[in-house]
């Protein structure tokens, strides 16, 4: 009977452990969700895709949190992988988003219609920014891409594992370098 | 002293302390150079940032509520988790998981054979921590199986052994206790000469085929029988420990077979002669089998092909705790079953009558681990008799 009784205690010990596991897990989504996505997104430019990657990375997350439980450290672990996710995916695509750019290009000498015109500009743009971020070396293109996306210094930090001290003089160095880049792709280089 | 790069651009960004922003500020109104790379630092900050600006989500690219994703991610873990299950869902079961499977499988190998080979059939393939035996009356179904060339490819083939099981043969409890890894208890004051042997251990292994047990059970007529789909897929292993086997009598074993007391599962009666008298023991193999599997509904259908009706298979079906327990069927016409109490717990004893050799016992039971099945000619009596004896 001791042992029944051990075992009941341990079950319900158990279940009490996943419940507050899974609220934990809740708690961590709803605070992460909408930042994760936008790093996602703004990667990746699409919002399937953006969304298949960021259920991804909580799926990560759910299978093996990291055990950091100070909410900075356990966003820049979020965002890291998010990031990474994202950049690789840009990058499988750059070779893709080159036809599709010729293709946009051909599409705007057809279709003289305003609205389309100016929808495809912002194509356009936004191809321009994922090849010139794709050229990049990952560290400087986290920083912009967290940078842009409205993370502090601090959240940078964390996520990119670097001092918060030296965040200022990175991002000037990234943007310069992304800057670099841009224009020779706008060269047409 | 100039302003760095950094210091410049976390002030644009209204980033550090506040002593740290008016230090900065103090030094940009009175330092003309480090103005211009502020100036210059924002510019670039600005180009960028107009840039960056294309890629954030608008319009419908917009991120739907958190609630939704919400949703979707609870319906994401859901599938899975149910896909890692069906893929890494093995779970270690001891001292024995019966999957519905090995049931079905191995069970039906060694349900209609003669009583007295039981023993040594079933004991070659589980380890269990309760018997029940089952009367049931099966028709035919031994002799359709062994027509059916599906059961016999699936036997034959499908089967993995991961070595060939050896038997060697000792002489003292001490070596074979040293051999088979457990504590070897043997009965006292045996007529006979004392032969002991010790199995190795092995691994069997199989993938459940749901299509060719569905043919399989086409081919022997009983496609009324259904199966779980789960199923299909499943691995399982199992891992068998080594066993003690100690004859007393005139057995055929001694005389050089390569399966002693009966062990050869193609032909289990070959070694039994009347005055044999054996003593099998070994603890109890892992059966590392899929979690989840419905092993009531596969356990309903394993007692529907032993001849129950749906409605009384899946009665009883709930009434047997098909992880733990093996059930061993019995033609009702061949012996009798009953529980005894047997070295301090309960067990099972059957009790037959084979033409040549009289009555015939076999008693099954489990301690500390370790199943024993005590198995020779006599009476009930004999039985429990020599089962005190055993030390």
């Amino acid at each position: 009977m001791r042992y029944k009784h051990d075992l009941a205690v341990t079950i319900h010990a158990v279940s009490n452990t996943e419940q507050a596991a899974q609220a934990d897990f809740e708690a961590v989504f709803a605070r992460h969700w909408s930042r994760v996505y936008g790093l996602l997104f703004r990667l990746v430019g699409e919002h399937a895709e953006a969304e298949d990657l960021a259920l991804d990375v909580f799926w990560r997350y759910y299978q093996r949190p990291p055990g950091e439980h100070d909410p900075q450290k356990l966003g820049g672990w979020l965002y890291r992988v998010a990031l990474r996710m994202g950049y690789n995916a840009l990058r499988s695509q750059h070779r893709r988003r080159n036809y599709e750019q010729l293709a946009g290009q051909k599409e705007w000498r057809e279709d003289h219609n305003r609205q389309a015109e100016i929808q495809v500009e912002q194509t356009l743009q936004r191809q321009q920014v994922h090849q010139a971020l794709a050229r990049m070396k990952p560290r400087p293109a986290h920083l912009l891409i967290l940078r842009y996306a409205g993370c502090s210094y601090a959240e940078i930090a964390a996520a990119l594992k670097i001092p918060a001290g030296s965040v200022g003089s990175l991002l000037a160095r990234a943007e310069a370098e992304f800057q670099k880049c841009y224009e020779k792709i706008e060269r047409g280089g | 002293m100039h302003l760095r790069d950094g210091e410049i651009r976390a002030y644009l960004d209204g980033e550090g302390s506040r002593d740290s922003r008016s230090q900065v500020e103090a030094h940009l109104s009175s330092c003309h150079a480090c103005e211009e790379r502020q100036q210059r630092l924002a510019e670039g900050a600005k180009a960028a940032a107009n840039k960056l600006a294309a890629l954030a989500p608008r319009g419908k690219q917009h991120v739907h509520s958190t609630s939704m994703a919400q949703q979707k991610m609870r319906s994401l873990i859901v599938e899975k988790e149910k896909q890692m299950n069906q893929k890494k869902w093995y779970t270690r079961y001891r001292p024995a998981l019966i999957t519905a499977c090995v049931v079905l499988i191995l069970g039906i190998s060694m349900a209609f054979a003669p009583v007295r080979a039981i023993a040594n059939s079933f004991l070659g393939l589980f380890r269990v921590q309760q018997v029940q035996v089952i009367a049931v009356d099966p028709g035919n179904l031994q002799g359709l199986l062994g027509n059916s060339d599906q059961f016999q490819h699936f036997m034959t083939n499908d089967i993995q052994v991961s070595q060939q099981v050896e038997d060697k043969e000792v002489t003292s409890a001490g070596e074979a206790r040293y051999l088979a890894g457990i504590p070897v208890r043997l009965p006292v004051g045996m007529n006979g000469e004392q032969h002991l042997y010790v199995s190795s251990s092995a691994q069997v292994s199989f993938t459940v085929d749901l299509e060719l047990l569905e043919a399989v059970l086409a081919e022997i007529g009983r496609k009324d029988i259904s199966l779980p789909p789960e199923i299909d897929g499943a691995e399982v292993t199992i891992d068998l420990p080594a066993m003690v086997s100690a004859s007393y009598g005139d057995c055929a074993a001694s005389s050089g077979e390569s399966y002693p007391q009966g062990n050869d599962p193609d032909d289990p009666d070959i070694s039994y002669a009347s005055s044999c008298t054996t003593l099998v023991q070994m603890s109890s193999p892992e059966v590392n089998a899929p979690e989840g599997l419905d092993l009531n509904t596969l356990g309903q259908a394993y007692l529907q092909l032993l001849g129950m009706t749906p409605d009384d298979a899946a009665q009883f079906s709930q009434t047997i705790d098909w992880a733990t327990t093996l059930v061993v069927p019995m033609p009702a016409y061949e012996a009798t079953f009953q529980e005894v109490a047997v070295d301090g717990v309960r067990g099972t004893l059957i009790l037959g009558k084979d033409v040549e050799a009289g009555q015939q016992y076999v008693l099954v039971w489990i301690k500390d681990g370790v199943v024993f099945v005590l198995n020779g000619p006599g009476s009930a009596n004999t039985a429990l008799r020599l089962a005190d004896s055993i030390r």
